[in-house]
């Protein structure tokens, strides 16, 4: 059933050329979905680390040698690939880094348009797991000073994560949120739980746990920083001066509750999505500065926003209505459509 | 100046081959008595020969106040059209949403020469006046050309512009999206009758249009992060 509004929309942008592909195409065009709708997120979020990547400081040493940074302290056969990796892009940093920020902007297009959306998501799987190693020296998760307060596991891996819960997997009945679809609610569940339990994890570990670490790792954000977020920042270690103990164990607390929250009832897990919100809102703006982009020479947007993200895919979804339809749609396609038909392989 | 030379110039390569475009669409959408998108295409125009100005220094054209008057009114433009377009959508039962009213048929037989969606367009106005006036330097500099040479750390509200940046990359995914429906027929008997209502009147080249979009959004998020 198509809507008048939703013709309307197709008429727009519909009055021209010849291909009847194309025309098949748009006659089974459909609305974003929840699903869509953070895949194009995702998307947004791909662009925009392809534009950062083409900032001027990238094109210099200071990338490869950033990139190198990385190794330190993770064991060798983490850390050598690393190495070899920063030698090549320091020997070829215009060439190299040209093609990095290439790449990202056409995984960033490729999620966009909906043809090529399942490859491009794969090719993200790839790109993302091959930059958290070679890039992001795995997020520091084997050095012993990772922490989720500043990006931990790594902004990358959470593209790859992303990639999965988001991947175009045709309906297979109703589910109760987003990321469940293309891997079941079981496992989308226990993925969370990794993830978030993680993130506990990390916030526990002994960098975290000294008197000064917060405090220390926040203050020294704000050098470079536009002057209402350094005094943020300014505030905010302010706070956790002397009690980095507790701010570390009271955001384990959070951090692990959110990981638990997941296998409560409906209502409660919506409690636990909203709270995963809050704490990603907080970890961008106050531990992570919006990905320091303000300051320049960011790679990306770190983690924050793609917590954010993958916390949304889990938001419960009205009941009867399918991870993969629109709003709009009634409840009864959900076992007789899926959403590949024709190309639209949201 | 973005990263290598060859780099920028590439960029405003893009840009004035948008600009080149957007004026041929114009010109020949008059001629062919096609449906154009009059407004957007003007703006693209402008927009790729300022841009190529700040991308590659030796193509600056005319000085920052110039090119400010003109974006400020482009926005102001698109700013009534957005207004407009919301309440021709309020008038049809309130369903225009953020889109605007091409969610309604009334709305295709409203302004058909104009672009349905002037939201983005309205974001592409105020980002190259933000462009014009971030960065100190260039407001004293003859033309546009000196404004992305370096000047990043002393640039004004850089949250505007993180926040224009993230804008325009969503608007970029958003053209992405909506590629598929750039399709020659209609297929519902809704869409046949919209389009019966508007005889001998197809949009001209929507697809190319739209990929020049994509390229002036893209260059556009560059512009941006690079006055970071």
């Amino acid at each position: 059933m198509t809507s008048p509004a939703a013709a309307a929309r197709r008429a727009v942008w519909a009055r021209a050329g010849s291909a009847p592909r194309g025309a098949e195409a748009a006659a089974t065009w459909e609305a974003p979905d929840a699903r869509r709708r953070l895949q194009l997120a995702l998307a947004a979020i791909w662009l925009l680390a392809g534009v950062l990547q083409y900032q001027p400081s990238m094109f210099t040493r200071a990338f490869s040698q950033m990139l190198a940074a990385t190794s330190a302290g993770n064991p060798a056969v983490i850390a050598d690939p690393i190495t070899w990796a920063a030698r090549i892009i320091a020997d070829h940093p215009t060439a190299t880094n040209a093609t990095f920020a290439t790449i990202q902007l056409a995984l960033g297009l490729g999620i966009a348009w909906r043809r090529s959306v399942r490859i491009a998501l794969a090719a993200s799987i790839a790109w993302s797991l091959a930059v958290w190693w070679l890039g992001e020296g795995l997020g520091g998760v084997l050095t012993g000073g990772a922490s989720p307060v500043s990006g931990a596991p790594g902004a990358v891996v959470l593209y790859a994560l992303l990639a999965v819960l988001l991947w175009p997997a045709p309906a297979a009945g109703p589910r109760s949120f987003v990321a469940a679809r293309p891997v079941g609610a079981r496992p989308a569940r226990v993925l969370w739980l990794v993830l978030w339990g993680s993130l506990a994890y990390f916030a526990l570990q002994a960098g975290n746990r000294t008197t000064q670490g917060l405090h220390d790792m926040i203050a020294a954000l704000a050098a470079g920083e536009p002057g209402w977020l350094a005094s943020t920042d300014r505030g905010a270690a302010s706070l956790l001066a002397h009690h980095g103990l507790l701010a570390s164990v009271l955001l384990a607390v959070v951090l692990a509750a959110i990981a638990a929250g997941i296998f409560l009832p409906a209502p409660a897990v919506r409690v636990t999505v909203a709270a995963a919100i809050v704490v990603s809102a907080v970890l961008w703006v106050v531990g992570q500065d919006l990905g320091e982009i303000l300051a320049g020479g960011a790679t990306d947007v770190n983690s924050g926003p793609l917590l954010l993200l993958i916390a949304l895919a889990y938001w419960p979804l009205s009941a009867g209505r399918p991870a993969g339809l629109p709003a709009s749609a009634p409840a009864g396609r959900a076992a007789t459509e899926g959403d590949d038909s024709a190309g639209a392989g949201r | 100046m973005i990263g290598p030379s060859w780099l920028a110039d590439m960029f405003g390569l893009v840009v004035i081959a948008v600009a080149l475009f957007s004026a041929a669409r114009l010109i020949a959408s008059r001629r062919r008595r096609r449906l154009g998108q009059v407004d957007a295409d003007g703006v693209h125009v402008v927009m790729g020969v300022a841009m190529a100005g700040m991308f590659v220094p030796r193509l600056a054209t005319f000085p920052n106040p110039a090119w400010e008057i003109v974006f400020a009114a482009g926005a102001l433009w698109f700013g009534w059209r957005a207004i407009q377009v919301r309440r021709a959508g309020a008038g049809h039962g309130g369903q225009g949403g953020g889109g605007g009213a091409a969610d309604l048929p009334g709305s295709l037989r409203y302004s058909q020469n104009c672009c349905p969606y002037p939201v983005p367009h309205l974001i592409d106005c105020v980002a190259m006046l933000y462009a014009l006036w971030a960065v100190p330097a260039i407001r004293s500099a003859s033309g546009p050309a000196a404004g992305l040479s370096g000047m990043a750390g002393g640039t004004r509200l850089p949250a505007l512009g993180l926040a224009l940046a993230l804008a325009v990359c969503g608007y970029v995914v958003w053209l992405g999206d909506r590629m598929q429906l750039l399709a020659p027929v209609e297929a519902s008997a809704v869409a046949r009758t919209i389009a019966a209502s508007l005889p001998g009147r197809s949009l001209l080249a929507p697809r190319a249009a739209t990929c020049c979009k994509i390229a002036m959004g893209v260059a556009m998020g560059l512009m941006l992060v690079d006055l970071l």
